[in-house]
């Protein structure tokens, strides 16, 4: 029997979307993770989410969900912007620093997670680096061995890129996030959103009482016109830190 | 000619498979929509319709380099999802049958490395696609089963995806976003440019993916004949074939390079009917 290329297509495109209507039909056609990582199958751990297999379909959500660390330090150590944090995709990170040297993208979720969390890791698989913020987070609140100690040393992204980075990164946020925009009622939530560009002077118009603000930089208010950014960076004050506890000021009045 | 007796009448010669043609233009419309609509999706701004998977998901590939991990774990590769070994299941019934057509039907990187190809016969003419001498050319031919080899191994070794960082099909379909490695796009350039010299490059050289599909042909269900007695010796066969085999000189097409894509049959480039045909059973 001779086939014809008539015949050749009618048989391809059966077989194809046949074959796929038939793994829908049996639920085996699955197109997106399960967002269920590894085990550690060994060890103190045992049983325990690996932080080895976050993949960049995760969102910070997924992250702090499964590894139980909380939100908000993971916006402070990839310095996530976005007023969802828990809805941001890993993969925006590649996407925000790319423009870097040093890879830092989901395989610094890991490193951070597995750090802040004490799992065993394997420091010497891959290079990735953390932002100072994250660093200092680690330092902060994990029980580093000095080996993980001496590999953030040379895997911290430094402050001058930081920032740069995240100046970049307010650039090209949506408009109505940053603090220069004059707010619509619909979207004030979004707009009280202290940024790069946040002055002390904008705090206080949001309604934040000045004693509020110099209770958290330990000191009487500077010029009112200076940026919160720079008076963090003169003071060598983690700026990404010190936004997080004016925005709760911020939250509290709004 | 190789028969005494005497030969079908030539018909007038088809020009092409246009069927084949149109097959392609569907599936690589439909796949390069999807990419764009993970994209969107990503953003929130998907089309319902449509599936937002990623090309990674669509990739029957992605089966092939997930399955000792998959056997050993349960688990796939990162970016590798179940959806990639069914068409992985779903390409090797197709092989079973009738060869690598996936490769001739509905690979959109073979698609736009054809179109690629309309250019460079225009340039070259007949010198196209014989710019490297036989011997060589020949030996390159085995390449991609170094390449399936290594990504293979690589793969089960690393438990990561590390044939994306040289996908040229990945970083043609996915170029406006940041998960293309600048080594997917480098080897994108070099096969574009390949292209205009030679006909599918990548498929002929480098594709592990062909390479795995390539064994299928030498007991495919669906086999490739030429009948010697109604054969005219016109060698145009020859000349429609994309991969360069030599089909006037074989009686049945068992080259691991065929990508079945019928054009040198009766019904397409072949002007003597039923001559080179695909035949079930080797009756025709």
């Amino acid at each position: 029997m001779r086939i014809t290329p008539r015949w050749m297509a009618v048989f391809v495109i059966t077989v194809l979307f046949g074959g796929i209507f038939v793994s829908i039909a049996v639920g085996e056609w699955t197109t997106k993770s399960n967002k269920e990582p590894l085990k550690f199958t060994e060890g103190r751990f045992a049983g325990e989410n690996n932080p080895a297999d976050i993949r960049g379909s995760y969102t910070f959500g997924d992250v702090s969900t499964l590894f139980e660390v909380p939100l908000e330090d993971l916006a402070i150590a990839f310095h996530v912007l976005e007023p969802d944090v828990a809805a941001v995709s890993l993969k925006t990170i590649e996407e925000k620093f790319g423009h870097l040297d040093v890879d830092l993208g989901t395989g610094s979720v890991k490193l951070f997670v597995a750090l802040y969390k004490g799992y065993p890791y394997d420091l010497n698989a891959e290079d990735n680096y953390l932002l100072p913020d994250a660093t200092d987070l680690l330092k902060q609140k994990a029980s580093l061995s000095l080996e993980s100690l001496a590999y953030l040393d040379n895997h911290t992204v430094s402050e001058s890129d930081a920032l740069a980075a995240l100046e970049m990164q307010e650039q090209t946020q949506p408009s109505g996030f940053s603090s220069e925009n004059t707010p619509d009622p619909e979207h004030a939530f979004e707009a009280y959103k202290i940024a790069g560009k946040t002055t002390f002077q904008n705090l206080l118009d949001w309604g934040v009482k000045q004693g509020d603000i110099e209770k958290i930089i330990d000191q009487p208010l500077p010029s009112a016109n200076l940026l919160i950014k720079d008076w963090a960076t003169s003071q060598g004050v983690s700026f990404s830190i010190l936004k997080s506890q004016l925005q709760a000021l911020v939250d509290a009045v709004k | 000619m190789e028969s005494s007796q005497p030969a079908k009448k030539p018909q007038k010669r088809r020009k092409t498979n246009s069927i084949r043609s149109w097959v392609q233009l569907f599936f690589f419309v439909l796949i390069a929509l999807i990419a764009v609509n993970h994209t969107l999706a990503e953003q929130g701004r998907g089309i319902q319709f449509l599936s937002s998977a990623s090309l990674h998901a669509l990739c029957p590939f992605g089966g092939v380099v997930s399955l000792y991990q998959f056997i050993t774990t349960g688990r796939f590769v990162q970016k590798v999802h179940q959806s990639s070994l069914v068409l992985m299941i779903i390409g090797v019934v197709l092989a079973l049958f009738a060869g690598p057509v996936f490769c001739g039907w509905v690979c959109p990187f073979g698609t736009f490395q054809e179109w690629i190809a309309k250019i460079g016969k225009k340039i070259f003419k007949k010198r196209y696609n014989h710019f490297i001498p036989t011997k060589i050319d020949n030996v390159l031919r085995y390449l991609r089963y170094l390449v399936l080899i290594w990504v293979v191994f690589m793969t089960a070794r690393s438990m990561t995806l590390v044939f994306a960082d040289v996908d040229p099909y990945f970083a043609l379909l996915n170029f406006w976003t940041s998960e293309v490695a600048i080594g997917g796009l480098i080897v994108l350039g070099i096969t574009i440019l390949a292209s205009l010299f030679i006909e599918r490059p990548w498929c002929k050289y480098a594709c592990p993916y062909g390479a795995f599909l390539g064994v299928f042909n030498l007991f495919r269900i669906f086999s490739l004949r030429r009948d010697a007695e109604t054969c005219i010796d016109c060698k145009l066969c020859d000349k429609a074939c994309p991969m360069n085999i030599e089909v006037s000189k074989l009686s049945v097409v068992r080259n691991h390079q065929c990508i079945s894509c019928m054009e040198c049959t009766s019904s397409a480039h072949c002007p003597v009917p039923q001559t080179v045909d695909f035949v079930v059973g080797g009756k025709k």
